[in-house]
């Protein structure tokens, strides 16, 4: 195919590899399986962790906003 | 059925080894040699470790474990990055990192056609090519993608696994696949072929994930997902960010010779 076909589109790739790593098994059966169930695969774009981000980057910009005046060290 | 005798987590019969448990796990012990040896680091004297990594070329053992006192942790995270950097979804695999496993975390990720990646870059790609071919799911994986091995690991796979060596070389020099390889030139003129894609993306994330291993590993499911998450999040933010700066800088590098030009 040419390239200045317009079917023709970008190549894409998806790296994929783990990290020997992980939280304890959780003992209770139902919540074992409601929390693999939910949190198993977490899409980073639509998952409802990615709204509380916002909320999280809302709160850690003000958060350094208020602590401004007193940061000892900040001419240091 | 065995009853538990009371303030302990087995029947009669299996108490020594309750004991044995016991005094391998108290407080003082556990925190004692966990800190100061690591799990490849046991004498052969002492309890050897239950878990320990997978080669990446070989299907995985079924692991079994002596005793269940405890709850086991999930082995291992798995993600999915683009080889930029911007990481696109991660999973907890439970016991292995199995090609089942990975063949079921990419058919949640990538659900239809229309969105899977003409490229996937595993270390073990050989293994999850042959476990997709004989499951069946590869006819439909085949219409639009390739598995190859990231190049790190493809030195180490062997190089009599013809499997291997034909579908999963992520840099043919013999053209099969042109998008892998391309030409470019070094500061004498000289042409040589570089690989197009950082396939090392997910390796380079995952030393950088290292780093919070020890705080990981001591927190629930909940606290674990939440924070793994959170990192995450930043350093996609982080990598976009770089990208745009880089982006811009390169606009304003072409902005400024085409004005030197029109002088």
């Amino acid at each position: 195919m040419d390239v200045d076909s317009p079917v023709a589109r970008d190549v894409t790739m998806a790296v994929v590899d783990g990290i020997v790593f992980g939280p304890p098994v959780c003992n209770i059966l139902p919540l074992k399986t409601i929390t693999y169930f939910f949190y198993s695969t977490v899409l980073m774009t639509i998952v409802p962790l990615s709204w509380q981000m916002q909320e999280v980057e809302c709160f850690v910009l003000c958060m350094n906003r208020n602590m401004e005046p007193d940061v000892i060290f900040k001419d240091a | 059925m065995n009853q538990k005798l009371v303030r302990t987590k087995a029947c009669q019969e299996h108490q020594a080894i309750w004991k044995r448990y016991l005094s391998n796990h108290n407080r003082k012990q556990l925190s004692g040699f966990r800190r100061m040896l690591r799990s490849s680091e046991n004498q052969p004297w002492q309890p050897a470790t239950e878990s320990s990594a997978q080669p990446h070329d070989e299907p995985a053992p079924e692991v079994q474990y002596a005793t269940y006192f405890m709850p086991h942790r999930f082995y291992c995270v798995e993600t999915i990055c683009a080889p930029c950097g911007v990481v696109i979804a991660w999973a907890k695999f439970a016991r292995s990192e199995s090609p089942t496993h990975i063949m079921e975390f990419l058919e949640t990720v990538y659900p239809t056609e229309e969105s899977h990646p003409d490229y996937i870059c595993i270390d073990k790609a050989c293994l999850v090519l042959s476990h997709s071919i004989a499951s069946g799911s590869w006819e439909r994986w085949s219409r639009t993608s390739r598995f190859i091995v990231d190049a790190y690991h493809y030195i180490n796979h062997r190089v009599t696994d013809y499997l291997c060596r034909t579908w999963c070389n992520p840099a043919p020099l013999d053209g099969s696949a042109p998008n892998l390889v391309i030409l470019d030139y070094d500061k004498h003129g000289q042409p040589y072929y570089k690989r197009a894609f950082n396939t090392q993306a997910c390796e380079q994330l995952n030393a950088w994930l290292g780093g919070f291993e020890s705080i990981l590993r001591k927190m629930t499911v909940g606290n674990f997902n939440w924070f793994l998450h959170t990192m995450l999040f930043y350093h996609t933010q982080m990598v976009l960010e770089k990208q745009t700066k880089r982006e811009s800088s390169r606009s304003d590098d072409g902005n400024d010779d085409s004005s030197d030009d029109s002088d």
